[in-house]
Formats: structure tokens, sequence, C-alpha cells
């Protein structure tokens, strides 16, 4: 405990210097807005914001990311009370209830649980990332290549799970992430892999490039398609602070949708996705009057509010302790490191400790910031919201082209990613899930590195995947995974509660 | 890729979304295969650098024949109408920002993205689009070029430069 309170120290010293306390507000705005806005999410912009990371020492780009995606689940939930469209994916569960509240003349008080919830959520779960992150950094140092290889495959076999639409296609689609990362000159044998003979490509293919055009450039095709509605704001928001009631009902929810987002943002898989869902369903299960819910219960935002909120902090433990990035999100946080030539992963704690504690403590500034950010100023966020997208995709394809280009000055790197767009469009058109794609991308080379290491150590004897008891349980455990999610039953609930979700 | 409708294709598929997903899967896996055919593996090393890479790929053809056995087998979604015009004036824009960046720096040719790929809205109105990319490109010039000094030209003309 004394440990880990002078850890904290150092982090708040570092956290609450001028520059980083600039670029962690910097951070919760920009994830404010591209959470408030339709049609932009955290997985776009971070990739946009990439290339400009570069100038910036590591601890303060890595404040600032974090920032982003933290904020964008704040900024997600504005539009889903107050527009009933989700923002950010995350927030489709807080439409249910909070914009019934809304239109019940509650919005404010809707925005205030949510608010609230979150800032509780968040204040938990940096708790539990300083605690935890470290030890399980600690146990990491003592796995080996198998146990390592094996551990990835479970995170992938979890992400699969946890992922929506077919098991099927999501595998398929982390196998392509996989190929895509093998792209590029060999590093152990110098053999050039899958270059097609450009030259750009001989380096490999660059993550930002990849996940701007899926994702960016992907979104905006698939966005121009659908004629969206222009978002109406009818209700007047009404008095910011809920009643004594409200906040009574709501407290349960709140705690037990922190514990369940902190639990479920550490699993591989969409954790910011599910966890609001899971709480949701809780929520409505231990309810007296489950018939409320849906009708402006503030149980049914509150709590799942809390819960993605401390998911998408808890989702940082994986990245920083293993190296391995549990969703899309971090692993263009894994990206951000290794641009700056940080190896995420155990020895992080010992090598970079002001990088760790900084971001932790950062974490909570941040969330003090995005209450100011989102209740006070809750105005200007909503004036945003009229922002037509017919001038919005411009500007992003603007920033994607510049911030790509800036990096390496090659046209190549444009062209690349327009081509990627075009994939992440014929992607949704197939069915296909884009986010397994982006994970078996990043997590493609550390999967090829260990499966060598094994062959070599074991001198080519394919048993030594599983000698070591560790490696075998978590192979074992992915297997079982992976089959008890082809059984029809759980196929079943998982189909139900990733649709609806 | 999905051009219309195959509601009017043969009957005895029920998903075409997933034939042709699988189809298209299992052509990709062909042509992964035949470009990782190529890497000699006439290396010291003890493991030829295209195993790990064959492995997936042919568990990847084997995903696309499941796909392409259960679009016979289980009813599914269709494919659906791709409008082009997006997909061109998107993937046009962004071709003639790498084409101009190098010659004219990107003052002009964010200019000339914007104005390509604004037209891809339905809902576009030429004189507010044209007002407002260049406000954003002068905002992004102070931004880019001023305030985080990136080494990147954002005018060049044989008169003058940025």
């Amino acid at each position: 405990m004394p440990a880990l309170l002078s850890d904290l120290q150092l982090g708040f010293s570092i956290a609450l210097s001028f520059n980083n306390i600039l670029l962690c507000l910097l951070g919760c705005l920009i994830g404010t807005l591209i959470g408030v806005l339709p049609g932009i999410g955290p997985i776009a912009t971070i990739s946009i914001l990439l290339p400009f990371t570069f100038g910036i020492p590591p601890v303060g780009s890595m404040i600032m990311l974090a920032g982003i995606y933290y904020g964008a689940q704040y900024g997600g939930s504005t539009t889903a009370i107050l527009v009933r469209m989700p923002g950010e994916a995350s927030s489709i569960v807080t439409i249910m209830d909070g914009n019934a509240m809304a239109r019940a003349g509650r919005a404010g008080a809707a925005l205030a649980l949510a608010a609230l919830g979150s800032f509780v959520a968040g204040t938990f779960a940096t708790i539990v990332l300083g605690a935890f992150a470290e030890p399980l950094g600690r146990v990491a140092l003592y796995l080996g290549p198998e146990d390592y290889f094996a551990l990835i495959i479970l995170g992938i076999v979890f992400a699969i799970i946890l992922a929506g639409g077919s098991l099927l296609k999501a595998v398929i689609a982390v196998l392509f992430g996989i190929i895509l990362a093998t792209v590029g000159t060999d590093v152990e044998t110098g053999a050039q892999r899958l270059t097609f003979g450009l030259p750009s490509l001989l380096e490999g293919l660059n993550v930002s490039i990849l996940a701007m055009g899926i994702f960016g450039i992907g979104e905006i095709l698939h966005n121009l398609e659908s004629p969206q509605g222009r978002p109406m704001i009818k209700e007047a928001i009404g008095r910011l602070w809920p009643s004594r009631s409200e906040i009574k009902r709501s407290t349960g929810p709140v705690l037990r949708g922190t514990l369940i987002g902190s639990a479920l943002g550490i699993l591989p898989g969409s954790g910011t996705l599910l966890a609001p869902f899971a709480s949701y369903v809780l929520e409505k299960k231990i309810s007296n009057d489950p018939s409320r819910f849906g009708h402006g219960a503030p149980e049914g935002v509150a709590g799942p509010e809390a819960a993605n909120n401390a998911a998408a902090q808890t989702c940082f433990i994986p990245l920083l302790s293993l190296g391995l990035p549990p969703n899309a999100v971090m692993a263009l946080m894994l990206g951000a490191l290794t641009i700056q030539g940080i190896v995420p992963g155990p020895q992080v704690f010992t090598k970079n400790p002001d990088l760790f504690w900084g971001m932790v403590a950062s974490m909570w500034i941040g969330n003090a910031m995005l209450l100011v950010i989102n209740l006070p100023l809750i105005g200007v966020w909503v004036s945003l919201l009229k922002v037509k997208y017919r001038l919005l995709f411009p500007a992003i394809l603007l920033f994607c082209c510049i911030g790509l280009f800036s990096v390496n000055r090659l046209p190549e790197d444009v062209y690349f990613m327009a081509g990627f767009g075009v994939v992440g469009l014929a992607l949704a058109k197939l069915g296909f899930e884009a986010a397994p794609l982006l994970l078996g991308f990043v997590l493609g080379e550390a999967l090829e590195a260990n499966f060598r290491r094994v062959l070599i150590l074991g001198d080519g004897d394919w048993t030594t995947f599983v000698r070591s008891p560790v490696a075998a349980t978590l192979l074992l455990g992915a297997l079982l995974l992976l089959s008890a999610a082809l059984f029809p039953k759980v196929r079943k609930g998982r189909e139900e509660v990733l649709v609806e979700g | 890729m999905a051009r219309a409708d195959i509601k009017g294709g043969p009957h005895y598929v029920r998903g075409p979304q997933d034939v042709v997903a699988g189809i298209v899967v299992i052509v990709l896996a062909a042509i992964i295969l035949h470009a990782l055919s190529k890497i000699s593996t006439t290396s010291y090393s003890t493991f030829s650098p295209a195993l790990f890479p064959k492995i997936c790929t042919y568990s990847i053809a084997a995903g696309g024949l499941m796909l392409i056995a259960r679009g016979f087998l289980r009813e599914g979604p269709g494919l659906e109408r791709t409008p082009l015009r997006p997909v061109l004036l998107v993937t046009l824009a962004v071709v003639s920002f790498g084409l101009v960046t190098p010659v004219l720096g990107y003052a002009v040719s964010g200019l000339i993205l914007m104005l390509i790929a604004g037209l891809a809205a339905r809902d576009v109105k030429f004189r507010e689009l044209v007002l407002v990319s260049v406000i954003l490109i002068g905002a992004s010039v102070v931004l880019f070029t001023y305030v985080l000094k990136l080494t990147m030209p954002a005018l060049i003309l044989p008169w003058i430069s940025l």
C-alpha cells in the first residue's frame, strides 16, 4: 500500500505538469467532441492523431490519447440522451432510458447521472488499474514464449467471441489481420513477404494507414450511403441536478456497473460495448419493478454509463502489463507506444514507471475535467450536434490525409489508405467486422515471433506448444471457449446480446 | 463486389452474402498463397519465413469454404446495393491529394480534396462547401505549419513557398 501511494505521488507529479494537464484537457475535449458527433469514433480519431503524437513525449501522447478514449465515452452519452442516436457504439444502451428521461423533461438529470456515474466509475477503475497492472506484469515476467503464444491465442478467442456478428467471419478477419502483419521484410530471415514488388511495403504496413483506411475512410463511405437524418433536439435540457430519489436509485447501479465494467474491461474483446449491456440486463433483473426500464428509469442510465467508463479504463491493464491490446483502440495505443520506441509489457513498470503512473494519475484528473466539460458546458456540445455530416466528412478526410502524408511524405501512404477504405466498405458489405482484423494485425507480430521461438527452442517439436502447464491450460481454455460458443444455446444467447447491443 | 441484390439469383443459395464472402475469401487466400510460394526457402534459418503465414492462409481458405457451405445451408442476409458515386469521389479526392501535394503543397491539394469529396454528399451545397473548405484549409495551415511546425510544404508556387 505505501508503495502504491508513493507511485501515485510520482504519477500525479508527472500528470500535473503544465504540458501534461494541457494535453489531458486537449484529449478530453477532442474525446467529448468526437463522442458527441455521430459518424466519427475514437478509433478513427486516434489513428488520425497517431502521426502527430510523434513529436510529443511518450507520457504526454499517451495521456492525450487515453483522454480521447474515455472522453468519447462521456460525449457519446450526450448524443444518446438528447437525440436518440448513439454518438458512440458504447452508448447504445443509454438511448433506451436516457432518451426516455429526456422526453419526460429530465434530460438534464439524465446527463448528470451519466456524467456522475462515469466519474465514480472512472475513479474506481483508475485505482484498479494502479493496483492490478503491476502485479500482473510481474507474473508475466515468468511466462515463456509458449505461454505468451497461448495467451495471445486465448485473447484472440475472447475477442472473437465478444465481437458482434458471425463467429466464423470474425475468425477469418483476425487471420487476415495476422497475414497483413507479416507483410514486409521478415526480421529474422530478411525474406520479403507479400510485398508484391512494391518498395513502400518493404517496411511493412503501418498501423495508422490500416486503421485510418478501414475505420476512418471506410466509415465515411458507409455513412455516405445511408442518408442521415439531421439530429433534432426537441426537448429543453431542464435542470441539471437529479432529484434525491433519482440519486438514491442510481447509487447501487453505479457501484455494480463499475464492478462489471472493471471486470469486463480487462477481458479481451469489446469490453466497453459489452459492459453497459451486462449492467443494464443485471439492473433490470434485480429491479423490483422491471417494467419501468425503457420508460426513463434512472438506473438504466447510471449503471451502463458507469460500466462503459470503467471498462474504458481497465482495458489498459492487459495492454500495459502484458503488452497485449484487448481491443482495437488499445491496439492503436500499442502502435502509439511503438512509434515512441516503448515496448509495452512487464518491463514498462521498471523501465518507464513515469509513463505508467503518469497515465494512471492523468485518468483521474481527466475524469474530473470531463465532469466540468460535460455538465456546465453541455450547451456548447449540443450546438456542435448541428454540424452537418456533408461538411464533417470532407474535414475528417482532410485531417486523415494531412496527418498521414506528414509522416513519410509519401503519396503511396495516402493511396494505401484510400485502398483500405474501400476494403473497409467491402468488409462491411460482406458482413465482416473490422475490429477483429485490426486486433489480429497488431497481435500478429508478437504471435509469429513467439510461434517461432517455441519451434526453435523445441527444435521443431510441435508438442512444445503444450509442454508448459500454463500454456496447455490457456490453450485448452481457448478451445473450450470457442467450442462453447458454437453450442446452439450459447450461440443464440451471444447473438441476442450482441445484436441488441 | 456487391453490385446488386442477388435476390433473383439461384434459389438454392440461401445466404448470398455468405457465399460471396466465401468466394472473395478463397480468391484472396489463393493470391496470398501464390505470393508466399515465391519466397525462397534456401535461407539458413530452420523454418521457412513463409510457414506461419501459410498456416494462417490455409485456415482462411478453410474458413472460406465453410462460409460457402453455410450460405447454401442456412438462411442468411442478402447483398446490399453499393452506390458507386461516394466510393469513386472519395477515392478520387484522396488520390488527387497524393498527386498534387508534392507539387503544389497541401493548401492546394487539401482544397481540391475537400471540393471533390464534398460532392459525394447527397445534400451537397457547393457555395457552403467552398466557404468551409477555404476556412478549414486556412486553419490547417496555421495549425500544422505554424503551430505544430510539420515539415510539409503548405504551398509551393514557382515564385513563393510557405
